[in-house]
């Protein structure tokens, strides 16, 4: 929901074709996939988070889910760790297996890859209403279906979280609270008493939906047209200019600089 | 061609010898033949499950095209076979407006909620804009135009959900319930909205409701269902005096037409059904046009301070004071500062616009928002620190949804489920159950999964289930939402048995009707203060602050209001109330009696 507010926003940002924007997180994503080089990870995080405060968001937006992710990095460092085929220091056992330096770092690097690669995400989406996103993936020539199907997704999203909410309440109301259960009580008899009412409940929603959507013609074989307007302003090109020379300078680094490594490893084997 | 109702034109709408049978073998409609003329104002009524949704659906061919089922008969609209057509080919003549303001609703803003019909019709952009604005004025929402859909008020969204379908310039509107779930000032926004369109546009309007207050005042034809058959037709004035037949099938009766059928007026003249009409009427015919033998009425001014005196005589089942909630991360509270006392046994209706804090007050009370400042207190004890299922076996909340509660197979693992969760022994588990089955006479129902019952039985099934945790005090949040004439009584009256059982109750809702029925006591709440706490005898009389909530006194308590003049005495609340106070009125008088 307040993705959906911050994208009502006017800024330079929020001015960009959704085009321009999704080209550029592809490009952000592609090169941190690549990558493990930590120095280059920390480099594009903070390119992503400098542009936060231009755009308007709130840091805040991403504690929800650095929240969910914080367990998943904390597996990943005490697995590669233990396991990373590279590990040659030792930093203590854990009866006979070592945990090694060099395994902490590379589960490190994968965080900070996944980070990244978290952190480009509202830039596209707090900064791209829904409809103008839609319209920018129809100029692409995606089935119009496909793309509606994700449109009426993403506005599910807040009506199921508030079904949900209003389901746990009326569940405690009768003694059921979920958030003074432990976990395999939570597995076993605290989700049941909240899904079924959920499903049910969306089930009817979805089938109003279904007779609203066929009500207002959708799927009349006529050329669908777009009340959002999709064309490239100097604002574009100069955002797409910026990065290709960005992202062309980051590849030229990794390319010069041992591409797939970590560049503090590197320096540990020297 | 020329219908009864002195239309020149041919239907519109021609529905002939129409039968229906749902997929799930349930007969919806059978042998219905309806014409409607272009710029009629056409209303359905009729109890749950008359088959007024399903005759909206035919119109514009959702159903037979959606939805399967057996049909005979023929459905023209527009001079179009719906049968034979799309619905997208019929959607372009025939605008659907739903119950359900949330589930209509599939964009994420505003401006592309409405446009969505027309894209899909290929409307040029230009003309899209153009037609935006123009639909925007018509349901005025033009300042809300750049909102987020969610941002909106019930009554808003259904205004958003009449211009998704206006961009499309349909000829008739099919609104299905459309203000069921609003509060008064939706519901009024909605049906002058339809009004307009209807006046000043000339486009045709089809609306099933159960607001026969609303229908009486602006359809131009009633149309009366009753298990899939047409019972009644013709103007509201006529179809609503039939207040026997009415009866019989669970249709509401406005309250002058219920009165009408007790005071007979000279010449066997029927009574207005509209108030300052029929109040001048029963003047003349008292023979008191002039007459100043009593008291005109007159607004009090308000009080809290009296009804809080009145409530601290009895023992305490709720005590609030300066209760103030902001919810987290906004800095205005929702309510701020609220005092107010309940004595155990009482029967209080909560009443105000939404948003006015009724429902943050009641989910404080029952431990699921904390306050932010003061304190409640359940029989003398502090609800801090009680965890929400320990405060549910004192106070109890029967939401108003069932559904968003039941998932058990049977109607008697419902009610056990929040017994279980108490931790009870299982004889009392099973001696609660069948109290609860017992007081709610769902003891047939026992072994029934709980989504094949009806509305108004699972909302019963939801008051076990909360009766069975034995709170004294009871809270039934807005239980009328989407029942109708029936339903409605039903759930009241057990709240009243509750009440007469020794519970104390608290009715929130926006049926001023019933309010003024069942509570002894109102309490008027609005802005997120406590603006009025009043004996209900004495509530209505605040005419101008009540209007400040958009709430307005029923009927039969304004006519009573405007026949104080004539002697009348006030603090009447029901119809039979009123009709004894007239024939008292009308009796010739003893010589040398004033």
């Amino acid at each position: 929901m307040e993705a959906l507010r911050l994208a009502q926003l006017d800024t330079v940002i929020h001015r960009l074709n959704p085009l321009t924007k999704l080209f550029i997180m592809l490009l952000y994503w592609a090169t941190a996939l690549f990558t493990f080089n930590i120095p280059i990870l920390f480099f594009m995080s903070a390119l992503a988070l400098l542009l936060y405060p231009i755009a308007h968001i709130p840091l805040r937006i991403l504690r929800g889910i650095l929240a969910i992710m914080a367990p998943i990095f904390v597996i990943f460092i005490v697995i590669n760790g233990f396991m990373f085929y590279g590990g040659k220091t030792p930093l203590f056992y854990f009866f006979r297996w070592p945990f090694t330096l060099e395994g902490m770092i590379f589960g490190f690097a994968v965080d900070l890859k996944i980070l990244t690669v978290i952190l480009m995400i509202p830039l596209l989406t707090s900064t791209t209403t829904l409809p103008k996103l839609m319209a920018g993936l129809a100029a692409i020539r995606l089935p119009y279906k496909f793309i509606f199907t994700f449109g009426v997704s993403m506005r599910l999203v807040p009506l199921v979280t508030s079904t949900y909410l209003d389901i746990m309440a009326s569940q405690r109301l009768r003694g059921h609270d979920i958030a003074e259960m432990n976990y395999f009580k939570k597995l076993l008899k605290g989700y049941v008493p909240l899904f079924i009412p959920l499903v049910l409940t969306l089930l009817r929603r979805t089938a109003d939906m279904d007779v609203a959507i066929e009500s207002r013609g959708f799927g009349a074989p006529v050329k669908r047209t777009y009340l959002e307007e999709i064309r490239p302003t100097r604002a574009d090109f100069v955002a797409l200019g910026l990065s290709l020379v960005v992202f062309s300078g980051i590849f030229f680094y990794l390319f010069t600089n041992h591409a797939s490594q970590m560049g503090l490893i590197i320096q540990f084997q020297k | 061609m020329s219908s009864e109702n002195g239309y020149m034109a041919e239907p519109i709408i021609k529905i002939e010898n129409l039968s229906y049978t749902y997929p799930s073998t349930t007969k919806a409609l059978t042998d219905v033949s309806i014409e409607v003329y272009p710029g009629e104002y056409l209303a359905i009524v009729g109890a749950n499950g008359a088959g007024k949704t399903t005759l909206c659906m035919f119109l514009n061919g959702v159903i037979p095209n959606v939805v399967g089922g057996r049909v005979s008969g023929t459905v023209q609209v527009c001079g179009m076979d719906t049968f034979e057509h799309h619905v997208y080919d019929i959607a372009q003549n025939v605008g659907l407006v739903l119950q359900d303001p949330e589930s209509q609703l599939f964009s994420a803003d505003v401006r592309s909620e409405i446009a969505f019909a027309a894209e899909n019709r290929g409307v040029p952009r230009e003309e899209i804009i153009e037609r935006m604005q123009e639909v925007l004025k018509i349901v005025r929402l033009d300042a809300l135009a750049s909102r987020l859909s969610d941002e909106l008020s019930g009554g808003q969204k259904q205004r958003l959900a009449i211009a998704a379908n206006l961009i499309v310039r349909p000829k008739i509107l099919v609104a299905d319930e459309p203000t069921s779930q609003l509060d008064p000032v939706g519901k009024e926004e909605v049906f002058s909205t339809l009004s307009s369109l209807n006046k000043d546009i000339g486009m045709t309007v089809v609306i099933a409701s159960h607001d026969v207050d609303e229908i009486e005042r602006y359809a131009d034809r009633v149309i009366v269902l009753d298990h899939g058959s047409i019972i009644l037709q013709g103007p509201p004035d006529k179809v609503f005096r039939e207040v026997d037949t009415l009866d019989r099938m669970f249709v509401h009766v406005p309250d002058l037409a219920r009165l009408g059928k007790s005071v007979k007026l000279d010449g066997d003249q029927p009574l207005s059904l509209d108030v300052p009409k029929a109040a001048a009427q029963i003047k003349t015919w008292l023979g008191r046009e002039k007459s100043v033998s009593g008291k005109a009425f007159e607004e009090p001014s308000a009080s809290v301070k009296a009804a809080n005196n009145d409530a601290s005589k009895g023992d305490l089942a709720v005590e609030v004071n300066n209760l103030t909630y902001a919810y987290p991360g906004t800095s205005a509270p929702v309510i701020s500062n609220m005092n107010f006392s309940i004595p155990n046994g009482q029967f209080v209706g909560m009443i105000g616009q939404n948003g006015g804090g009724k429902t943050t007050i009641m989910k404080c009370l029952v431990g699921l928002l904390k306050p932010s400042q003061g304190e409640i207190c359940l029989g003398n004890k502090p609800l801090s620190g009680q965890k929400v299922g320990d405060i549910a076996t004192q106070i109890g909340l029967i939401l108003q949804n069932p559904d968003t509660q039941l998932f058990c197979m049977s109607v008697e693992e419902e009610i056990r489920f929040g017994l279980e969760n108490l931790k009870l022994e299982p004889e009392e588990i099973e001696r609660r159950t069948e109290e609860a089955l017992k007081i709610t006479g769902l003891g047939n129902y026992r072994q029934l999964y709980p989504f094949k019952l009806s509305l108004g039985d699972r909302r019963k099934v939801a008051v076990a289930s909360i009766v069975a945790m034995r709170p004294q005090v009871l809270i039934f949040d807005e239980p009328l939402t989407g029942q109708d004439y029936k339903g409605r009584y039903e759930l009241v009256n057990l709240a009243a048995e509750l009440h007469h059982a020794g519970h104390t109750v608290i009715m929130i809702s926006h049926d001023m009707e019933l309010v003024a029925r069942y509570t002894e006591r109102t309490l008027v709440v609005g802005k997120g203060q406590l603006l009025l706490d009043s004996p209900t005898r004495d509530v209505f009389d605040h005419v101008s602050l009540l209007r400040e909530t958009y709430i307005e006194p029923p009927e039969i308590i304004r006519l009573a209001q405007e026949l104080r003049v004539c002697g009348l005495p006030s603090g009447l609340l029901s119809i039979d109330q009123v009709e004894e106070g007239i024939q008292k009125l009308k009796k010739p008088t003893v010589p040398g009696e004033r």
